[in-house]
């Protein structure tokens, strides 16, 4: 090695030296309320960063993520995603024409890397990079929260290893739920447009809600339906039974349940389909006090 | 016919042409020395047959004849010279060049014409079987009583000069102007006689004496230093030359170089059988030297895309960490308006970067310019040890199979 060599790594290491102190003296200078990596620390550690929808007059969500929990809350009394315990250069986070797209990308991608968005999704800084693996332990999670004067016209959510949860929802909202690895929660909210749930492997439930339609496919996994109103069914279960009030009818079932609405009704609703195929897994039937 | 005879015999000859006994036996001692330097064995095996030593016994009388005519000439030279320089009369007698000889090294040294490096090659040779035979011919006692005169003739010059200087020193504490005057006149004349005599520089009675064209001991050095620097240019004998790297390294600056001796191989003539083997295995040896030829490629080529691969990765490095860093201080700088701690932070990361990317980028250079390329040097060597080996073992095979005849 010549002596030109030997003196640019001595000034390199002196750079690094350097580079180091100016990293410690402004990580030293960050607290709770002002974190070097998100907008803000909650009690129990978790980075928590905002972003608010207010201004953009949403009609449509897409997201696609992994391993995450995503929550989507209505009856907000303010409309914006909350990104808990999620590294910023892992995911994407843009707005465009009145649709909200959030995906997971590959940090080292560099088409990622180089996204200068004009709300605050984008590129956020070399320091992220620093701590890649700072939430590996944690639980990652994406809430909506949606307010109710939001009119959102559909609500598309893929997430690959996490939960799927859809609650206190009210509007004619589309909705396409699927979980590869996670459960599926669809609660409190009613909606006069289909609602299509994809489960590969987890459960999904659906509480007290009101669709126009719905149509599911859970491969390994149990389904719970807890009704409110009569819908007519169409369910069927390649290796699993099917349970009407805890009464076993079988692999498959094709009817009106509850049938007893059905015969008291004054009015004749025509009641909404329900379709489903479980692969894996029973079906479980209530109705609603 | 052994040195004794030969001696003997040349002894028999040269009494023959009645030369004096003192001179045939100083010549004999001559060719005896000259006879002596080679050993038994060799003068065994070209022995010298009658004829010859007739001729020698014939030209040592014709060199005896023309000695005796210089002497003769001798006189009237030395009264032409005594005239000028005096201290000849002291130097000893040294035998005269023969005229033909002289005036060829005048012509070698002689300073109008320089001559063609061809010309001075060939007379050298002159020059140089000259200057062994004057040394020869000059026996170390007519040596040793020369130095002694040459001592002599130095010390009471020198007693001489220490007396001129110590009575000019006493004259000179006089404060009388004329002994002043007195004083520098034998300053002068001493001036004069120290410069006349080369004793300001080295005394060298032989310098003063002879014309340097004249002198073989001159004429010797200046043909080595001539050869010196002729060699490189001419197909001289390989002793003779001087390898130029040796030149160099008299300035002390320039890298020594190992010189490489290549093993002289022995040449072994193959016999029918080895001929009739080797032509047989042709179809097993063509392929198998084929198949290491081929492995020495791979390898070749191995060592070639490792250096492409690590300079295509210092160019990467170099230009993703420059750009990376740069990002991280730009954006830094920006973020430090809105929150310090960030910027600073953001800062940071860019100026480590910028000297990661320089330290990895020089390493990278380094091995893919400095230590890789070594790598063809031991595949160079592998090679020549595999080759080497091939060929001992064909030799070995080609004398195995000459014993087998």
């Amino acid at each position: 090695m010549k002596p030109t060599s030997i003196i640019f790594m001595i000034l390199a290491a002196i750079l690094i030296v350097v580079g180091v102190v100016v990293c410690i003296v402004g990580g030293s200078m960050t607290d709770n309320s002002a974190p070097l990596l998100c907008d803000v620390t909650d009690a129990e550690g978790n980075d928590i960063t905002t972003h608010s929808l207010k201004e953009f007059d949403l009609s449509d969500i897409d997201i696609d993520m992994k391993n995450v929990e995503v929550n989507i809350i209505g009856q907000s009394t303010e409309s914006y995603i909350e990104v808990k315990n999620i590294n910023k250069v892992t995911y994407d986070f843009v707005i465009n024409k009145h649709k909200l797209d959030l995906s997971t990308v590959n940090p080292f991608n560099i088409s990622s890397m180089v996204k200068f968005r004009e709300n605050e999704g984008g590129f956020g800084g070399l320091r992220h990079y620093l701590y890649l693996g700072r939430y590996k332990d944690k639980v990652s999670q994406v809430n909506i929260y949606i307010a109710p004067d939001e009119e959102l016209g559909s609500i598309k959510i893929r997430v690959k290893d996490g939960d799927i949860t859809v609650k206190n929802m009210i509007g004619n909202t589309l909705y396409d739920l699927t979980a590869v690895n996670g459960n599926v929660v669809y609660e409190n909210t009613v909606t006069e447009d289909t609602l299509t749930v994809s489960a590969k492997k987890g459960n999904f439930t659906f509480n007290t809600s009101s669709v126009g339609g719905l149509d599911f496919v859970v491969e390994n996994g149990n389904s719970k339906f807890t009704l409110n109103k009569q819908y007519n069914l169409s369910c069927q279960c390649e290796s699993g039974k099917i349970y009407l009030d805890d009464e076993n009818i079988g692999e498959s079932y094709a009817g009106v349940y509850p049938e007893s609405a059905a015969a008291e009704g004054a009015e004749i609703v025509v009641p909404r389909a329900i379709k489903g195929k479980i692969t894996s897994g029973d079906l479980v039937v209530d109705t609603a006090e | 016919m052994d040195k004794i005879v030969f001696l003997a015999t040349l002894a028999g000859k040269l009494t023959e042409y009645q030369m004096p006994s003192d001179a045939i036996e100083s010549s004999v001692a001559q060719v005896k020395g000259y006879i002596d330097r080679v050993s038994d064995a060799e003068f065994a095996a070209d022995p010298a047959t009658e004829e010859d030593v007739a001729a020698i016994a014939k030209d040592i009388y014709d060199k005896y004849l023309e000695a005796k005519q210089a002497e003769a000439a001798e006189p009237e030279q030395a009264v032409a010279t005594e005239t000028t320089e005096p201290e000849i009369e002291e130097m000893p007698e040294i035998e005269e060049i023969p005229a033909d000889e002289e005036t060829m090294v005048q012509e070698i040294f002689s300073d109008d014409e320089p001559p063609a490096p061809e010309e001075i090659i060939e007379q050298l040779v002159v020059t140089e079987e000259y200057a062994e035979e004057n040394a020869a011919v000059t026996s170390d006692e007519e040596f040793f009583e020369m130095l002694a005169k040459e001592a002599e003739g130095e010390r009471s010059e020198k007693a001489r000069i220490e007396e001129l200087e110590l009575k000019a020193l006493a004259m000179a504490n006089k404060d009388d102007p004329e002994t002043v005057a007195q004083v520098l006149s034998q300053d002068e004349k001493l001036v004069e006689m120290v410069a006349a005599s080369d004793i300001a520089e080295e005394f060298d009675p032989i310098e003063t004496a002879f014309d340097p064209a004249e002198r073989p001991d001159l004429a010797y050095e200046e043909a080595e230093v001539t050869r010196v620097f002729t060699t490189a240019e001419t197909n001289i004998a390989p002793d003779l030359m001087i390898d130029k790297d040796e030149l160099r390294r008299v300035d002390g600056d320039a890298p020594k170089k190992k010189k490489k001796i290549k093993p002289e191989r022995e040449k072994v003539k193959g016999s029918p059988l080895f001929w009739t083997l080797f032509i047989l295995t042709l179809p097993i040896t063509v392929p198998l030297f084929l198949a290491i030829c081929a492995v020495f490629g791979v390898l070749y080529v191995a060592v070639t895309a490792l250096i492409i691969a690590f300079t295509g990765a210092m160019i990467a490095t170099v230009a993703c960490g420059t750009a990376l860093a740069l990002v991280g201080i730009i954006y830094g700088a920006t973020q430090c308006f809105k929150a310090l701690p960030i910027g600073l932070f953001e800062i940071g990361v860019g100026i480590a970067l910028g000297g990661v990317t320089m330290l990895v980028s020089v390493l990278l250079y380094n091995i893919a310019v400095r230590f890789i390329p070594r790598l063809y040097k031991v595949v160079n060597r592998f090679g020549a040890w595999v080759f080497g080996g091939i060929g001992k073992l064909y030799t070995n095979l080609k004398k195995e199979c000459g014993k087998k005849k």
